[in-house]
């Protein structure tokens, strides 16, 4: 699809998650090991591995 | 010529630094109009830096390694007073007023900039077939893809239209490049070279780094553009550097001549003295999951404002900023969490290795267009194939080095991937220099 037509694509077909991007979902979904009610340091949501640090001086 | 080749060259006066630029442009006059590496040439201000070098290195000032060696720029780093349009045709006249510090870095050390490299739009993607400026090809068959999204820079370095280029790299761009091309391309540490004045894509995992002819090359050029304290030196002797094969993940859904190469490297650095040990690898499949996750997201939430204008993009790139923005929050904060945790396992097991030994991707280099292809029986999407092996690493933010280590039935070369701890860059640089010289016979 050329990029000019893509402002032609329908709302509905805009909004639908392709099967590529599902799939990736389910898997991360499937993950049992992130726990619904796990306490967690704020580092697990600052932007990137951001205690790469901390691991290479163990 | 390699860096280290042309350094000794310069200084023993057999070479001048116009001459090493000459020689490139001339390769450039030669390749581009069919490769397609360069998006921008700038002749004469290279050949006046040259001039100058030459005028210093007469004068007894000698800025080290790099001093008159002719390099490039992917085209999504700042060049101040030269065009920097990241693949896009949202920046296609955009000219930054400043250099990004990793330039300035490299200018600094006396290498001449010659020209930006192409690369796929955005840096969004493995092809480096840009809608806007052209496909880029490899070298070693125009009618395949030269990996990306650096794909410029690996053909630049290939053919030695530039001695080194830079790179960045979200899920493999430049190591993907580097394994289709022939050459070496190391993703340093997260956040161990300065990304400032470059054009993002995923806050948290982009990274730049060097594509290069040598691995030494590579610790040539790591060195300047980096000087972060943290940095370990590398085993005093390959006897002490333990290496994990990994027995999942890494050699299944890959092609055979590409699984056979990386076992005779393992083997090649066994009898170099390494220990090799097999190893099972965390779940490599989660890693790649919320890498894909985050990296949906932060593209999407980064070109939001630009989205208006649908007709600016190229389809692929469009239909994966769409997508992004459907992901609902939860699962780009889970992916967060998962990222921990899988940095946790990979902690664990480098425990009881220093280093991973992988392919870089699961095959060579496809053809161009090539939409599918077929690995153990199955078919697949190609550019999912493509980074299936390099993604994990931006995820975890580990230094991985690719390097070349044979070529295909067809003739095509091979790329074999390194991992090593945060800050292990020097134990890269050693075995990978120890592995490059076994197989030249050094």
């Amino acid at each position: 699809m050329r990029p000019d037509s893509a402002c032609d694509i329908p709302k509905d077909q805009l909004e639908r998650i392709e099967p590529i991007v599902d799939s990736v979902l389910a898997e991360l979904r499937r993950q049992t090991r992130i726990l619904p009610c796990q306490t967690e340091s704020a580092l697990v949501y600052e932007l990137g591995p951001a205690d790469v640090d901390a691991g290479a001086a163990e | 010529m390699t860096i280290l080749e042309a350094a000794g060259a310069l200084r023993s006066r057999s070479i001048s630094c116009v001459e090493l630029v000459n020689e490139c442009l001339g390769q450039i006059t030669r390749l581009n109009p069919s490769l397609n590496a360069f998006l921008t040439v700038i002749e004469d201000s290279a050949r006046a830096h040259g001039a100058n070098l030459d005028k210093e290195l007469a004068a007894g000032i000698d800025r080290g390694l790099l001093h008159g060696i002719p390099i490039a720029h992917k085209d999504l780093v700042y060049t101040k007073g030269i065009r920097t349009t990241s693949g896009s045709k949202l920046f296609a006249d955009y000219v930054p007023d400043c250099d990004a510090p990793v330039a300035k870095k490299l200018s600094a050390a006396g290498a001449v900039m010659i020209g930006k490299t192409g690369l796929h739009e955005l840096a969004y993607g493995v092809t480096s077939d840009n809608p806007h400026f052209g496909t880029i090809r490899n070298p070693h068959d125009p009618e395949r893809m030269p990996g990306g999204s650096s794909g410029g820079s690996g053909v630049a370095v290939a053919t030695g239209m530039a001695l080194m280029a830079t790179g960045t790299d979200t899920g493999g761009s430049i190591r993907i490049p580097a394994s289709f091309c022939g050459v070496v391309g190391l993703k340093p540490t997260y956040g161990l070279v300065d990304r400032s004045g470059i054009q993002p894509l995923g806050f948290s995992l982009d990274h730049v780094g060097p594509l290069t002819a040598t691995v030494a090359d590579a610790r040539a050029t790591f060195a300047v553009v980096t000087d972060d304290l943290r940095l370990r030196p590398a085993p005093a002797a390959l006897n002490e550097i333990r290496i994990g094969l990994p027995e999942n993940f890494y050699f299944t859904q890959v092609a055979s001549e590409v699984r056979d190469a990386i076992h005779r490297q393992a083997r090649l650095a066994e009898r170099l003295g390494a220990i090799v040990r097999p190893v099972q690898m965390p779940d490599m499949e989660a890693l790649n999951a919320a890498g894909r996750v985050i990296l949906l997201v932060e593209a999407s939430a980064l070109y939001e404002p630009y989205l208006s204008r649908r007709g600016d993009f190229g389809a692929d790139v469009l239909a994966l900023l769409d997508q992004g923005r459907l992901i609902p929050a939860t699962d780009y904060v889970n992916a967060q969490r998962l990222r921990k945790i899988l940095l946790d396992d990979f902690r664990a097991l480098f425990q009881s290795i220093d280093c991973l030994l992988t392919p870089t991707t699961p095959i060579v280099a496809p053809r161009i267009g090539e939409r599918q292809v077929e690995l153990d029986g199955q078919m697949q999407d190609t550019r999912l194939a493509i980074s299936r092996f390099t993604r994990g690493m931006n995820v975890v933010g580990f230094p991985a080095l690719s390097l070349p280590c044979g070529r295909s039935r067809d003739g095509l070369p091979i790329g074999l991937q390194m991992i090593a701890r945060p800050f292990e860059e020097q134990l890269l640089f050693l075995l990978g220099e120890a592995l490059e010289g076994a197989q030249n016979g050094k």
